[in-house]
């Protein structure tokens, strides 16, 4: 039974005009799981209820072992937290933050801090109200990974950074889970980012989850197949299909639940399978919401 | 390692370092002059003292909802901190600023009261009572603050209570049992008076409470 | 452990990453950087210094397995196989592999194999030069 750094079953959250309901997910230890969706699916609620920052209505949560909220303070000293609405105190600099942190958490690293200040190009001496939105998502980053934490937890880590910044991230994203008892879960719209560096994905759409499952299992079972049909006939949705756009005698069919024999059943049909092609999780979001949105307006 | 309490409540001290500073300078000029000064002086220093107290009740409950208007909430609630604790915190940090001065208040009053002749010294009971108001006040626009974390909440319950201190002042100092000894030269106490004080900080306690147990049912700190 | 970063991850190349890195890692071998029995990096290691997830890197690393070219102890890591012809063996695959695909390609283009033939030879003269000079 593998340990999870988070648990979450049948969580549900009211709001007046949103909800989360049924929200479900697991991250293993020593994993990265992306959460991804569209603004106002859900990603910052369902991480704020890992956090305890809000409490859901009903259904569990468990992050590090810790029922949430009840033992929050447990989760929280071993977590670590950044979102991109969070703000540090402006008018203090960022060395009077990191020395809050050196007296709070026993676990500070401080020659990792050090290191983590000069390779982001950051100084202790500064106000925070002075320096510009990348250098404070790193500051904010800065003081929650040199306390070296078991989880953590990123809403919207690289919006709106440089190129330069986002690679910065990343890489310390992807170090921390060198060691297998640590894990990670971010949210982002960076479905490159996701795609390269997390082994589990999780799509959230209007307050659900759609898909939570390891990456290459997923993006396995996506492709698009391009198809020749002879004049006049239409394209059957076979199963597995997920969509079908004709025009002509040209078909793209777009599957999430590929099987091998898929293209030879086409074949068989009558259909001259001209590419199987694999797809990006950019095109697999995008095809994933518009087909949630089009039952739910069904 | 020192207690999480006990970081948040330097965090807002060290926050409001300026403001502190400022009153404390602004409260032993005003010390001085009312001790040692003439009676007019003394008197404007007194004045001006309230003043300064007034300046604090509006500025430091800005620490209260200040955290969730300037998103610094989010950052302080995912330290290692529960609702409690960060609750405790945040009102021992924010009162004890205005106790501080407070203390200061009644301590100078009380001693330009009994220091000088002039002065009746029947006068210390309605000061008390009048204080206390004050501190009842600030109490009540912290409490505010705390649960409802909104600035207009705030901004509203600080006009009431300004507003309410003179109508306040002026019922309190008509009742016969605590305004008409105020004038004799000895300090005379009755149940009345006695009374009313305990009820003044039996209110405080009753408000502080209520507000931590709010706060403990609070589902979304953001 | 060899060094930080033996690996560049292209992110214009479109084959998925775990590919990338199998040919990497075979080319490797097929040069001689690598030889039988050096270590190759850990998976955890390897997938922080590329910026990529563990389990690509463990998909990899699986499938090098199963094509026998490393072997991988539990609780030791992954090793090059013991195969002494084993670099000259994944050169010769390649060169199986172009080959099939030049007879391909020239299906295509209509080009016979008396052309091919000649083109080949074309080829082989013209690098030899280019060796001599």
């Amino acid at each position: 039974m593998t340990e999870l750094a988070i648990r979450m079953q049948g969580v549900c959250k009211d709001y007046p005009y949103f909800a989360l309901q049924q929200v479900s997910l697991e991250l293993p230890k020593g994993q990265v799981m992306g959460l991804i969706g569209p603004n106002g699916a859900g990603k910052s609620t369902s991480i704020r209820i890992m956090m305890g920052l809000v409490h859901q209505d009903s259904g569990d949560v468990e992050v590090l072992g810790n029922p949430m909220p009840a033992a929050q303070i447990a989760t929280k000293r071993e977590t670590g937290f950044a979102s991109d609405d969070m703000r540090l105190y402006g008018s203090m600099t960022l060395e009077w933050h990191l020395d809050l942190m050196r007296r709070i958490y026993p676990n500070w690293d401080e020659p990792y801090a050090q290191q983590l200040l000069k390779r982001f190009g950051l100084h202790a001496e500064q106000r925070i109200k002075g320096i510009s939105h990348g250098q404070r998502v790193k500051a904010s980053l800065l003081l929650v990974l040199a306390r070296r934490p078991k989880l953590l937890i990123l809403d919207e880590p690289t919006t709106g950074l440089d190129p330069v910044a986002r690679h910065e991230i990343l890489r310390e994203i992807t170090s921390i889970v060198t060691d297998e008892n640590r894990s990670v879960l971010f949210s982002s719209h960076n479905t490159l980012d996701i795609e390269r560096i997390c082994d589990q994905i999780t799509f959230i759409d209007r307050g659900r989850i759609i898909d939570s499952l390891d990456k290459d299992t997923y993006m396995d079972r996506w492709r698009r197949l391009r198809l020749e049909i002879p004049s006049g006939a239409s394209v059957r949705a076979l199963p597995g299909v997920l969509g079908i756009r004709q025009t002509g005698r040209i078909a793209i069919v777009t599957v999430n639940a590929f099987q091998p024999e898929l293209p030879g059943a086409y074949e068989s049909s009558g259909a001259r399978v001209q590419a199987v092609e694999t797809m990006t999780l950019e095109e697999i979001f995008v095809a994933n919401v518009e087909k949630n949105r089009e039952e739910v307006e069904a | 390692m020192k207690s999480i309490v006990y970081e948040l409540i330097r965090k807002d001290w060290e926050l409001n370092r300026v403001a502190v500073g400022a009153g404390i300078f602004l409260g032993i000029l005003a010390i001085g002059i009312t001790l040692f000064g003439g009676t007019v002086p003394a008197v404007i220093g007194v004045v001006c003292f309230y003043s300064v107290m007034g300046v604090l009740g509006s500025i430091l409950p800005k620490n209260i909802y200040d955290e969730r208007k300037n998103q610094t909430m989010a950052f302080i609630m995912s330290l290692p901190v529960s609702a409690i604790e960060y609750t405790i915190a945040k009102m021992i940090s924010t009162i004890g600023i205005f106790l501080v001065f407070w203390l200061t208040l009644v301590g100078v009053a009380a001693t330009m009261i009994l220091t000088r002749k002039e002065i009746p010294d029947g006068l210390i009971p309605l000061m008390l009572v009048l204080s206390s108001l004050i501190l009842l006040g600030f109490v009540l626009i912290c409490s505010v603050g705390m649960v409802k974390e909104n600035e207009s909440w705030v901004i509203a319950t600080v006009i009431l209570v300004n507003v309410s201190y003179s109508l306040g002042w002026y019922l309190l100092i008509r009742i016969p049992e605590i305004g008409g000894s105020a004038f004799r030269p000895e300090i005379v106490w009755n149940p009345i008076l006695v009374t009313t004080l305990g009820v003044e900080f039996t209110l405080i306690a009753l408000l502080l409470g209520l507000t931590l147990f709010l706060q403990t049912r609070k589902r979304d700190f953001i | 452990m060899k060094s930080a970063s033996p690996f560049i991850i292209s992110q214009s190349d479109k084959r998925p990453i775990y590919l990338q890195i199998i040919g990497q890692v075979k080319r490797y071998i097929a040069v001689g950087n690598w030889v039988e029995g050096d270590p190759l990096p850990s998976i955890r290691q390897l997938a922080a210094d590329l910026q990529v997830s563990v389990i690509t890197v463990k998909r990899a690393y699986l499938e090098l397995e199963r094509e026998g070219v490393i072997v991988t102890h539990h609780g030791k890591g992954s090793q090059v196989a013991p195969k002494q012809d084993l670099a000259e063996e994944l050169q010769q695959k390649e060169l199986v592999q172009y080959l099939e695909l030049a007879v391909r390609l020239a299906l295509q283009l209509g080009i016979d194999e008396k052309e091919l033939e000649r083109r080949l030879r074309e080829t082989m003269e013209r690098l030899d030069e280019r060796e001599r000079v």
